[in-house]
């Protein structure tokens, strides 16, 4: 007797687009890890349109979005198939339609900043956001939420939502071969630093960064910041006050490929991720995969995710964030900081990953 | 040793944008005047007061949604011992909920047309959120919630302080119905005038407007027929407040324009001449300018108008007081109990009617 594999069919939707960071990369790490857990009969579909598997398969060695769109803008009309109303159906992040067209639907939440921080944020994405959003979660038989922090946020926006969400934890997958090129590449020489997450939003909080170059603990410090990210209007406006000799002390790397980020990563002592909300905070695992632990904000996801691989401080205080410094820059401190940071790493993997969807997809 | 009971605040994140605080919980009372608005800086300055009356200390969460559960929501929990109320001081875009508390809300920044869309849009995308509300604080507005109108109580805190207006000129009015620019050109070229002068003028009505109210179409006939009235009798005086600026709209150009299209676009004739007493003001007029009359002044003012914003002994010196009020928005017996808590005396609550259809 033929053993069938119950199916899912994953919207593509955020894959199509040219450069795949955030939510492209976390449909892509889903699908890794549904395809490595093996239980569902995976299928891909965009606006009710199966997608051919050779296509986002592609597109997924390739890391980019365009040919994929190319793919399935050319789709002739008898390759176009509709994907059958009873497949269960994910969506990786919001929907793009007002939900309730497949039996089964589930889709996921990343953050609620538009909803919680209005003000960072333009209306546009604010409507785009949160319009349709009570409908679309009306419309699902589950939502999932990819920390604690926004399960939080979202039962607490929306108390219908109890009892009807499951956590979706991400993972990091460097790839294989970055560890060799980095071996092989020249040494980054630009004395101790620690990689410094956030610049153009608000939200961000570099400002407290900014600020606290000023405290006699890390004026006095030698470690340099490389700032991981564009330098917003914000910043230059907020260096203006702090004198020349410490404001060599930052770095902006720009944006950056992932392999440059890997680098830079690899060759800090630390990681700084002074941000006042995030959704989940991959940078942090991304670092404390690669054993660096992170100096985070007291806020939102941080504690679930980084765990104790790292040290906290209150958002605004620049007192609370130079007593973390001194902590994480002490040798011993930091060496038990780096292990431990390691082990918290890998309990975000791809079989974490894909539990709660075949749970849920076996529901049924 | 249980905890002194304490109460907490938080503030639209907007308001925060320009402010270094140095943590996220600190002593309300230190929260900055520069740099917040002036309605704000008033909201919080009523909400110390009666923090201190009712022995609960307030202390300011700067930013309450980036601790939503877990962890963070502990930490919080640690630095704030003995809170159990909170109350979110909102312009409308988000309402803060501390989870565990008992959470209320303070619509602080009303009285722009601008303010209240956005509340409906939120009560539109959020509307559960809201129903989680013990109380709305000096507001009286019914929530669309599951297709129907709900009421969220209303907590009466009445004004403790005199919102501090500056000492203002008062402008005549010139309007040209087909010309708003040179309207506007005109009035700034006559010479302004010393609110003293008010005294040889009897009686007096003074009203102060909103950016709601002048966009209310049922006022605008109100507004027509007061200032056709006033060409016809120069024995009286009609004073106009206009709106004050806010955030989205800074200077005196936008109230100044909001108020003559509101005239022009009324039914009734009015005069193309400079009017010797009708007159507008930049803002509401100074304590002491008010002060300064010993002629009968009857106040008109609105339903969205921050009533808060004076004592109760404030409103004891005019003769009268009417309230017009904007049906369809606010739950009319409930914001008639809570303006009789504000003003602390008797007023004439007037309904303006339903608005048109195509509005």
């Amino acid at each position: 007797m033929t053993n069938v594999k119950p199916a899912l069919a994953i919207e593509i939707g955020p894959m199509l687009e040219d450069i795949w960071t955030g939510i492209p990369v976390f449909t892509r790490r889903l699908i890794s890890a549904l395809t490595q857990d093996g239980r569902l009969d995976l299928r891909f579909v965009h606006n009710c349109i199966e997608i051919p598997m050779d296509a986002v398969r592609s597109a997924m060695a390739l890391g980019a979005g365009s040919f994929l769109r190319e793919r399935y803008e050319q789709l002739t009309m008898s390759e176009r198939r509709i994907l059958d109303l009873s497949t269960p159906v994910l969506y990786p992040s919001t929907k793009s339609n007002l939900g309730g067209i497949y039996a089964r639907e589930a889709s996921t939440v990343h953050d609620l900043s538009t909803l919680v921080m209005p003000e960072n944020h333009v209306e546009a994405n604010v409507a785009y956001h949160m319009d349709h959003f009570e409908d679309e979660l009306e419309s699902n038989e589950l939502t999932f939420a990819i920390s604690q922090s926004t399960d939080a946020a979202l039962q607490s926006a929306f108390p219908n939502t109890a009892g009807r969400t499951q956590l979706l934890y991400q993972y990091v997958d460097w790839p294989d071969e970055f560890e060799v090129l980095d071996r092989n590449s020249p040494t980054i020489d630009i004395g101790r630093y620690a990689v410094v997450i956030g610049t153009v939003e608000p939200r961000k909080n570099l400002t407290l960064l900014i600020d606290a170059l000023s405290h006699p603990d890390i004026a006095a410090s030698e470690i340099k910041f490389v700032i991981i990210g564009k330098r917003g209007w914000l910043v230059d406006s907020f260096l203006q006050d702090i004198p020349e000799h410490l404001r060599g002390r930052l770095i902006f790397s720009g944006f950056v490929s992932d392999f440059i980020k890997y680098r830079l990563i690899k060759a800090a002592e630390f990681m700084i991720f002074p941000s006042m909300y995030e959704g989940f905070g991959i940078p942090a695992l991304e670092a404390m995969s690669l054993g660096k632990p992170v100096m985070a904000a007291m806020t939102s996801s941080f504690p679930e995710v980084i765990g104790e691989g790292g040290i906290y401080f209150d958002p605004f205080s620049v007192t609370e964030f130079a007593e973390a410094f001194a902590e994480i820059v002490s040798p011993g401190r930091a060496a038990e900081l780096a292990a431990k940071a390691l082990k918290q790493s890998s309990i975000f993997n791809p079989p974490r990953m894909a539990a709660p969807v075949v749970e849920w997809v076996c529901s049924g | 040793m249980r905890a002194a009971r304490r109460l907490l605040v938080s503030v639209p994140g907007r308001e925060l944008q320009k402010i270094r605080l140095g943590s996220s919980v600190f002593p309300a009372e230190q929260l900055p005047d520069d740099g917040i608005s002036p309605a704000l800086r008033d909201a919080v300055r009523l909400v110390l007061h009666h923090s201190s009356e009712w022995e609960q200390p307030a202390l300011l969460v700067a930013r309450p949604e980036i601790f939503p559960g877990g962890e963070t929501l502990s930490w919080l929990q640690n630095r704030i011992p003995g809170a159990t109320t909170h109350v979110s001081i909102s312009d409308g875009s988000a309402v803060k909920l501390i989870p565990g508390l008992k959470n209320h809300v303070f619509f602080y920044s009303f009285g722009n047309g601008l303010d209240e869309n956005v509340l409906k849009t939120l009560v539109r995308r959020t509307s559960r959120q809201l129903g989680a509300l013990r109380s709305q604080w000096n507001s009286a507005y019914a929530l669309r919630f599951e297709g129907k109108n709900v009421s969220l109580p209303t907590t009466a805190l009445a004004g403790c302080y005199n919102s501090r207006a500056p000492d203002r000129a008062l402008f005549k009015l010139f309007l040209d119905k087909g010309n708003i620019p040179d309207s506007m050109e005109t009035i700034s070229t006559i010479p302004a005038v010393d609110p003293a002068r008010l005294n040889s003028y009897s009686p007096i009505t003074y009203v102060t407007l909103t950016h709601s109210l002048l966009a209310a179409e049922r006022f605008r006939s109100v507004l027509g027929k007061v200032i056709l009235e006033h060409f016809f009798d120069e024995s009286s005086a009609l004073v106009f407040a206009l709106p004050e600026a806010d955030f989205k709209r800074e200077g005196v150009t936008p109230s100044l324009e909001a108020f003559l299209a509101a005239a022009r676009d009324t039914t009734f004739p009015i005069p193309k001449l400079v009017a010797n007493n009708i007159f507008l003001s930049f803002g509401e007029l100074s304590e002491a300018a008010l002060g300064a009359l010993d002629v009968p002044v009857m106040l008109w003012s609105s339903d969205d108008t921050a009533l808060w914003r004076h004592p109760p002994s404030y409103y004891e010196r005019f003769e009268s007081i009417r309230i017009y009020f904007r049906r369809g928005l606010m739950r009319e017996k409930q914001f008639h109990e809570m303006a009789a808590i504000l003003l602390g005396r008797e007023f004439e609550l007037r309904p303006l009617g339903f608005p048109a259809a195509s509005q």
